[in-house]
This record gives C-alpha cells, sequence and structure tokens, in this order.
C-alpha cells in the first residue's frame, strides 16, 4: 500500500486532520505538524476515526495499522527536508502564513511541491518574495475533507505547468477530483454558492418567503440536496457570514457579494446555527428542528 | 376549487415544454397567441387562462393587455414567470385583481414538483386559491410567496447562473471545471452553466433583467457574457447551443 511518496501536512485542525487521513490512507508516508500542546489530541482523532472506519468495514484492520504505521505527528518543520508534498492548513492569517512559507523553503527539497488549504487567502500573496513561487500553489480541500471529492487546485501568476500537471495527479491519486483555477476571491465554489445563501437571505428580509419556504422550494423545485438555512445552519452563521464578508472585500464591494444585515444580526445574537442550538432554526437535543 | 373550470392555454414564446401535457386535453382549449393579440381572448367559458409566455417583462405585458379586451371578468389569469412584479403586470390587464403569479422550473411538471404561487397586490384570495387549488388537484407541491419578479426558485438559482457567467467570462476557470466544481464541492444537482443550457439563456437573462429593473441594483445586472451569447442565438439545449454544443445525440459538448 505504501507508496514512496511522503506528505507533510501543517496544522492538524479539522482540515489538517482530514487531508493528511486522505493521504495515508492513499498509501502516501504522512507527517502532520502542529504545536505540542495539540499532539496527542490529534493523535487520539486519528485513532478514532480509523478505528470508525474498521468498525463500518470500509477498511481492515490491517488497513488501520498499515495507516497508523505511515503517519507521525511531530512539533517541528525537520520533516519538510524529505517531503514530495507539503500542504499547509493553518491559521487564516496571511502573515503567519507567509513567514511559514519562508521557513519551508529553506529547510523543503528543490522539487518539493508547496501548497496551501487557504480558503480566503490570495495564494499569489504568500508565494510573493520567495525564491521560487512556481512550484506553491493551492490544494482547497472542502469540509470534511475524508468525504468531500472535490480539491481546487489553485494556480497563481508563477504557477508552472508541470506543477499544475503533478498537482492534478496528486489529487487523483487520492482519490479526489481536481479542478483548476486562478487564484481569485472565493475560487470557484465559495464565489458561486455565495448567491446561495445571500439571495436566500435577502428574499427571506424582504418577506417574500420565510426561510422553512425558501429551503422547500429549493428542494422540491430545484433538486438541491439541503435548502440554503439548513445549509447556512449545518455550517455556522458565523462561518458563512466571514465568507461572504471576505469575498465582498476581495471584490471591493462588488454589489453581488454584498453580505445581509440578517447575517450580522443573527451573530449579534449568538444565534450561530445548530453549533449553538439555533441559527435560522431552533434545535433540540436531538440536533433537530 | 371548482377543478372543472374549463382551462385555456395561451402558450407564447419560452413557454414550458409540456405544459399542454400536463394540464391535460380534456376541457382545455389552446390558443394562438396572435389570434389573441388580433381579436382579444375568444374563450369567455374559460375560468383559468394560463398565460405561459417566458418571455421579457413588456411582451407579458403586451400580451395580458390583449388578453383583456374580450375577457369575462370572472375568469382568472394564471401568468407564469412573472419578470415584474405580478402587482405591476397585472395593470396591463383588464381586471387586475384577477391574475395570479406562478412558477416552477422543471422542464416538465408532474406529481410532486413544487409550484409558487404569487398573488399581486389587487389579487383577490379567490383567484390566488383558484390557481393554487388548480396545482394542488393535479399532484404538486405549493408555496404562496410574496409576489416579485421572479419568484424564489428562479431568482436563486439565476442568481448562481449569473455567478458562473461572470467566472466564466472573467476566465478563472473552465465551463466544465465551473460545473463540476459545484456538484462535487457543495452537491448541486447540476453544474450552473449546464444547467443554463437546459432552461434556456434567454430566460435565465430574461429573469435577470427583470430583477435589474425592478431594484435597479447593480447587484442583479446580468453578465455581459450572457447578453452576447443570446444576442448570438446560444441559447441552449433547444438551440444547438449554449455553454455547450448539444448537437448529436445528447453529447454536452
Amino acid at each position: 500500500m505504501e507508496n514512496g511518496k511522503h506528505v507533510m501536512v501543517i496544522g492538524g485542525g479539522t482540515m489538517g486532520q482530514g487531508i493528511a487521513l486522505v493521504c495515508v490512507l492513499s498509501g502516501y508516508r504522512t507527517t502532520v505538524v502542529d504545536l505540542p500542546a495539540a499532539i496527542p489530541r490529534i493523535r487520539e482523532r486519528i485513532e478514532r476515526f480509523l478505528a470508525d472506519r474498521v468498525k463500518k468495514g470500509k477498511i481492515s484492520a490491517a488497513d488501520m495499522q498499515g495507516a497508523l504505521g505511515r503517519i507521525a505527528i511531530e512539533e517541528d518543520l525537520s520533516a519538510a527536508a524529505s517531503a514530495d508534498w507539503v500542504i499547509e492548513a493553518i491559521v487564516e492569517d496571511l502573515e503567519t502564513k507567509k513567514r511559514l512559507f519562508a521557513d519551508l523553503e529553506k529547510t523543503a527539497r528543490a522539487e518539493a511541491m508547496l501548497c496551501t488549504n487557504t480558503s480566503s487567502l490570495g495564494v499569489t500573496a504568500m508565494a510573493a518574495g520567495m525564491r521560487n513561487p512556481g512550484c506553491v500553489l493551492g490544494l482547497h480541500f472542502f469540509n470534511p475533507a475524508t468525504v468531500m471529492p472535490l480539491v481546487e487546485v489553485v494556480r497563481t501568476c508563477w504557477t508552472e505547468e508541470a506543477a499544475i500537471a503533478k498537482a492534478f495527479e496528486f489529487v487523483q491519486s487520492i482519490q479526489k477530483f481536481p479542478v483548476l483555477v486562478k487564484d481569485t476571491p472565493g475560487f470557484i465554489v465559495n464565489r458561486i454558492a455565495r448567491s446561495f445563501a445571500v439571495e436566500s437571505l435577502k428574499i427571506v428580509t424582504e418577506g417574500i418567503a420565510r426561510p422553512e419556504q425558501v429551503d422547500r422550494i429549493l428542494r422540491l423545485g430545484g433538486n438541491f440536496k439541503m435548502g440554503p438555512f439548513e445549509l447556512m445552519d449545518m455550517v455556522g452563521i458565523d462561518v458563512n457570514f466571514a465568507v461572504t464578508r471576505s469575498i465582498y472585500d476581495a471584490f471591493f464591494e462588488e454589489p453581488r457579494f454584498r453580505p445581509q444585515v440578517l447575517q450580522q444580526e443573527l451573530v449579534n445574537a449568538g444565534r450561530l446555527g445548530r453549533k449553538t442550538g439555533r441559527g435560522i432554526y431552533s434545535y433540540g437535543t436531538e440536533g433537530k428542528k | 376549487m371548482n377543478i372543472a373550470l374549463k382551462v385555456a392555454l395561451v402558450p407564447g414564446p419560452g413557454a414550458p415544454e409540456g405544459f399542454e401535457a400536463f394540464v391535460g386535453k380534456e376541457g382545455a382549449s389552446t390558443w394562438d397567441p396572435a389570434q389573441v393579440a388580433s381579436s382579444g381572448f375568444l374563450d369567455p367559458q374559460a375560468g383559468i387562462v394560463f398565460l405561459m409566455a417566458d418571455a421579457g417583462a413588456r411582451e407579458q405585458q403586451s400580451w395580458l393587455s390583449a388578453l383583456g379586451r374580450n375577457a369575462s371578468k370572472k375568469a382568472v389569469v394564471a401568468l407564469y414567470a412573472p419578470h415584474l412584479s405580478v402587482s405591476e403586470l397585472a395593470m396591463a390587464y383588464r381586471y387586475p385583481e384577477q391574475v395570479v403569479g406562478f412558477g416552477f422550473l422543471d422542464p416538465m411538471l408532474s406529481p410532486g414538483s413544487l409550484v409558487e404561487i404569487a398573488p399581486g397586490l389587487r389579487t383577490t384570495a379567490a383567484a390566488a386559491d383558484a390557481v393554487e387549488g388548480f396545482f394542488k388537484e393535479k399532484g404538486c407541491e405549493t408555496e404562496r410567496v410574496k409576489d416579485f419578479s421572479g419568484l424564489v426558485f428562479r431568482r436563486v438559482l439565476f442568481m448562481i447562473i449569473n455567478e458562473a457567467a461572470f467566472a466564466l467570462w472573467e476566465g478563472i476557470a473552465s465551463r466544465e471545471d465551473i460545473d463540476l466544481a459545484m456538484k462535487l464541492g457543495t452537491n448541486y444537482p447540476m453544474g450552473p452553466l449546464e444547467w443554463a443550457d437546459s432552461i434556456g439563456l434567454d430566460r435565465v437573462y430574461n429573469g435577470l433583467k427583470g430583477l435589474h429593473e425592478e431594484y435597479g441594483d447593480d447587484r442583479y445586472r446580468p453578465c455581459p457574457l450572457l447578453r452576447k451569447m443570446v444576442a448570438a442565438g446560444f441559447t441552449g439545449k433547444r438551440a444547438g447551443r449554449g455553454f455547450y454544443s448539444h448537437n448529436g445525440e445528447g453529447a454536452s459538448r
């Protein structure tokens, strides 16, 4: 199963863990890097995920042992010296990411690919100032990374064609579907999906229909798996609002991306969705409305 | 509502395919819009007149005005896919209180499809109930919404398609990648560009133009690419070419 290649995932949060699991289950030797205090919890989460997969019959016990043998969780960046792929999934802060890329460039091998899983920052801004920005690109996974089949491959003005070809091969090797997109705010999915959420919020604000009506119309009339309000409550009203704001700002206040006051109000009220028991809808202990 | 009421259809340009079959031939009379325009509506017995044009707002207003010339005061006019608010369009008809907007986007309605029902400000409750009752008897689900350009589904979907068109126009990704990304990244049932091809780019463009006109907000301005393609006749599947080319056995590109 081991394919001889080495992936390094920096940042062991939800996205980092998911990406690491996808890679290790596809045969990559995988190193997750995070702060010492976070390591025990990351190990526990990864073990629990794999055990759950075994219990559900998705992988064998031997697969789990193999995966555990290929994964390491470390606190420093020394693994970069042997990594073929480095994917960062740390905090969404440009300066922090730029510092990380500058450090990585010192230790990583010349042929290593340096990737960011950012969803809201410019990949170009991260690559700027590096000695070899040609090997930097975005690999944008979707949450949960172990389930969602799409990866947006984000190119900057420096990304080389060979690097894009390598990225497509890599994404396919971890059983995901790559699409290619220029480094622009929200890439493809987060940009186009704005309308689904924000136009629905506007419709409710204007009293044209109630949230449950909008959800029903889009599910039954449009065959969407979830209505926009059910989806917003699941993702988090605050998360959705932050993405909307960031894309609106990044497009210099283009009116198509203008956020809605209702989003701000819900956030002010602490009605953040399922995680707080109430967002657009109210949720009982079962998590249902 | 008394379903035995006679139904009449006026299928103008852009009328959804299959609606005639859905209504059922029995008791329904179909009128050529040119005939209506020249001599007014000629079936005073009709209980509900479905005006099925999916064209621009101005065209819809001219149909309504022609329809009103000989119409009975009791007939209810069900207006498909209003591009302006029903309240405003209804004023072109002789009896505005009898006009009800409605919308759906299935290529063909079937039991279980959802239909939005939108009465205007002057519309009587009886008229709205008649149209809603008609669809319920046919096994459709309904939602009563406030009347406004595009109602709910079209408005949301057309905004998604418009953004996908802008993304393509700006060259950030290929049409195939845009469609694939929306299906796999956020579970859309169809990619927005292939969806536009199946609906018809002219309908999408007219819908967006209606919203833009109603709000006067640049949020709703149609992507120049849509306008260009509609002008060139690349309106989607029915034309053989839209964002994809549809020549041959349903080949998608």
